[in-house]
């Protein structure tokens, strides 16, 4: 996934792992960016999979 | 791996390395065919390919490796690419660029050169370069970097003949040398005499590595030069001490800086206006003079106007104002009067502090429009590439009035608490830094989301929220005095290359908005029904009155009415839930603006909804949580004392 504060590209695998931010309950749900810390919101599999769609067509 | 053929040694190998999504895999393809081998890099989870191809009757294994971005490895996949690069014995190594990011990319061509890899730069995606109007004077930059250069766009197969004969024909004898500026020079030089051993890398690539702390590079190191490597390791700890913060960031300016020169000439950028723009603009939002009314402008017309007066004024008048007001509460509290012979279960789902009056109602009615519509302007300026920008700003401002902004922006975007933590670690040397990086964790500021909250309720009362504002501001600058003290040194905050900035992509947007929206939710929706089940069993078995009664002096201090404490009751369990209580108070007319905006900050600053204390005794232990607790609370309301104090004296609101 692309990240969205410095634009780098990581595997959400890797950056999962992280603990919580200490704030969230459920867990952050969030990948944190291995390049600058950055919490992207982790994409729930059916939107992930329709905007993969989406960027195909394009 | 059972399907890999057995290869002749004489089989010279070609690595493929470069950012992800640079056209890597497509040479790979073009150059192998249908003959390939996919498999994980041993003791990893990371897929490299492997395949052949034969040129001027000469056999080749080509490696195609995962992206990396530097050659200080910081993912598993750039650890493996980078081991890929130290281990096997290349006979070429092609750094696929992509064109229209060249002057981000080329640094680390510089990194492989120096290595002394026989490299062979391909830039590539020409087409998409040209296109956009941009030319590349191939053979002067290969003149320029003293390395063979290729253009091309592979996947429509250009260059792919030049990449063919540049493999064949490569040979890595004398490699360039790009000099840094002297003093760095001194240092590297000082690291690398202390080398003795022979390694794949060139020497000044390893003491560069090992001066930015790279722990690989240093086993290899003390494995290799066994009773020499406390020479190496003193020479590494001098220099890296006398260059504490700022050695990773002078690496990165001076490869940037010599990339600039090999550019200069060698690369027109178009004329096309609107690209034109974009570079304009990007200047401009990090340039403090036109950045901070940018900014304003963001802040007015993103927050103010759409999340405070669109989804705080519009959508919540509609939501809560019309469908449950006059709809669903009725409703529900009729059906209850019908079929709810028991007053207890009465005021369990329809009472003062029912389940679904308070609980669902806020959360569904007050909150869940404001937080949709702040996160879609939170998407919207992420998807433009605003956020890196921004950090920059606030940094650069801050800098320039002596405070350091490193903290301020990871703890509002939600940046994972390593940031912090490494802030932590890396200082916590003298009981002072201590002392203040313990103050520092205190002032926990909570999330952008709940401040959009707090802001967007407090619209309505432009006044309020004019002097939270500044409130906020004001932290914002403590942090920054605090982290300025506990650290010290020029570094940056964000030192990055700054992705370029684009328009919106609809789909990302929405998808992004509504992840976020769903994941506050379900964060949200548990808490208000557990605190309304909390403050319905308070009422029941008069706690809660006591409670309140016990705060109703703390809240004549602050000059605020009794009814004020149990916002403030619902503020311990989440700041959103307690700003939602204050917006019923005021849109009752309990509350006058000085009122409403004491309560504001001081709920603000007051730290610990239930969740937050519970982590922070987790990490800290008990005295400690306990010890900021108290702190934070009597910060928040001496703060709250006296800004009514103040606003009381100065008339300011009233
Ligand atoms: N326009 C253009 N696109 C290219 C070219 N080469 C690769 N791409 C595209 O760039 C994207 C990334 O390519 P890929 O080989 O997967 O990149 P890798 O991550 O470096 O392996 C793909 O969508 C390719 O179609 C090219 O020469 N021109
Ligand atoms: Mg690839
Ligand atoms: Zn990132
Ligand atoms: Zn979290």
């Amino acid at each position: 996934m692309k990240c969205g504060f410095c634009g780098r590209h990581f595997s959400p695998a890797e950056a999962v792992e992280k603990e919580s931010c200490g704030r969230c309950l459920r867990g952050c749900q969030k990948a944190y960016c291995p390049y600058c810390g950055y919490g992207n919101p982790l994409i729930p599999g059916f939107l992930d999979r329709w905007l993969k769609n989406k960027e195909k067509k394009e | 791996m059972a399907s890999q053929t057995k290869m002749p040694a004489s089989d010279r190998k070609v690595i493929l390395v470069g950012n992800p999504n640079v056209g890597k895999s497509v040479l790979f393809n073009a150059l192998t065919g249908a003959y390939t081998v996919v498999s994980n890099y041993p003791g990893t989870s990371v897929a490299v390919a492997r395949g052949h191809c034969e040129i001027s009757g000469q056999r080749y294994e080509i490696l195609d490796t995962p992206g990396m971005y530097s050659l200080l490895p910081i993912t598993e996949e750039e650890r493996v690419a980078r081991e890929m690069l130290l281990l096997e014995d290349a006979h070429a190594v092609i750094h696929v660029l992509d064109a229209r990011n060249i002057e981000r990319m080329l640094p680390m061509t510089l990194q492989l050169i120096e290595a002394g890899l026989p490299v062979i730069l391909l830039v590539n995606i020409l087409d998409e370069a040209e296109r956009s109007g941009m030319s590349i004077d191939i053979p002067l930059l290969q003149e320029k970097l003293g390395i063979p250069v290729v253009g091309g766009a592979i996947r429509n197969k250009r260059g792919l003949k030049e990449v063919r004969r540049a493999i064949a024909e490569c040979a890595a004898d004398d490699l360039p040398s790009f000099g840094y500026s002297s003093d760095l020079e001194k240092d590297i030089a000082k690291v690398a005499t202390t080398l003795t051993e022979d390694y794949r890398l060139d020497l000044r690539a390893l003491a560069l590595l090992l001066l930015q702390k790279d722990e690989e590079i240093l086993d290899l190191v003390r494995s290799s030069e066994g009773d020499n490597f406390e020479r190496v390791q003193q020479a590494v700890a001098e220099t890296a001490f006398e260059h504490r913060f700022d050695l990773h960031l002078r690496i990165s300016l001076e490869r940037k800086r010599v990339c600039k020169g090999l550019l200069a000439e060698t690369v027109r950028q178009p004329d096309n206006q609107r690209l034109r723009f974009a570079d304009r603009l990007s200047a401009w939002t990090t340039n403090p003079w036109t950045g901070f009314p940018i900014l304003i402008l963001v802040l007015y017309f993103g927050i103010y106007q759409f999340v405070g007066k669109f989804g705080a004024g519009v959508l919540v008048d509609l939501c809560e104002g019309s469908l449950f007001e006059n709809y669903l509460n009725p409703l529900v509290v009729s059906l209850a009067d019908r079929f709810v012979p028991w007053y207890w279960l009465r005021e369990l789902v329809v009472g003062e502090y029912g389940v679904f009056t308070l609980g669902v109602r806020y959360a569904v009615a007050l909150v869940l429009p404001i937080v949709g519509t702040f996160f879609l302007t939170f998407s919207v300026i992420e998807d433009v590439g605003y956020f890196p920008r921004l950090a920059m700003l606030v940094d650069r401002i801050f800098k320039k009035i002596g405070l350091n902004g490193r903290a301020v922006i990871p703890m509002v975007l939600g940046f994972g608490c390593d940031t912090m933590a490494t802030m932590v670690t890396r200082t916590l040397e003298t009981v002072r830094e201590r002392v203040l990086v313990t103050l520092l964790l205190a002032l926990a500021i909570p999330c952008s989301a709940q401040l959009g909250v707090i802001l967007g309720l407090l619209s309505g009362v432009s006044g309020a929220l004019l002097v939270w504002t500044v409130c906020i501001v004001l932290v914002f600058l403590l942090v920054g005095f605090l982290s300025a003290q506990v650290l010290p040194g020029e570094r940056p905050m964000f030192y990055m290359e700054l992705p370029p900035m684009r328009l919106p992509q609809f789909h990302n947007v929405l998808v992004k908005t509504m992840t976020r929206m769903q994941w506050y939710f379900l964060e949200i929706f548990p808490l208000f029904i557990i605190a309304s089940l909390l403050l319905w069993a308070g009422k029941m078995t008069g706690a809660l009155e006591w409670l309140v009664r016990g705060m109703t002096p703390v809240m004549g201090l602050l000059g605020l009415p009794a009814d004020a404490s149990a916002a403030f009751i619902f503020g311990f369990f989440r700041r959103d839930f307690g700003a939602a209580g204050l917006y019923d108070l005021q849109e009752a007319g309990l509350l006058t603006p000085v009122q409403l905006t004491v309560a504001a900050v001081t709920m603000t600053l007051f730290v610990p909804c239930i969740a937050q204390f519970l982590m922070m005794k987790k990490e800290r232990g008990w005295k400690v949580s306990l010890g900021i607790f108290l702190f934070v609370t009597v910060l928040a309301f001496s703060v709250g004392w006296s800004l009514n104090v103040l606003l009381l004296f100065s008339g300011i609101l009233s």
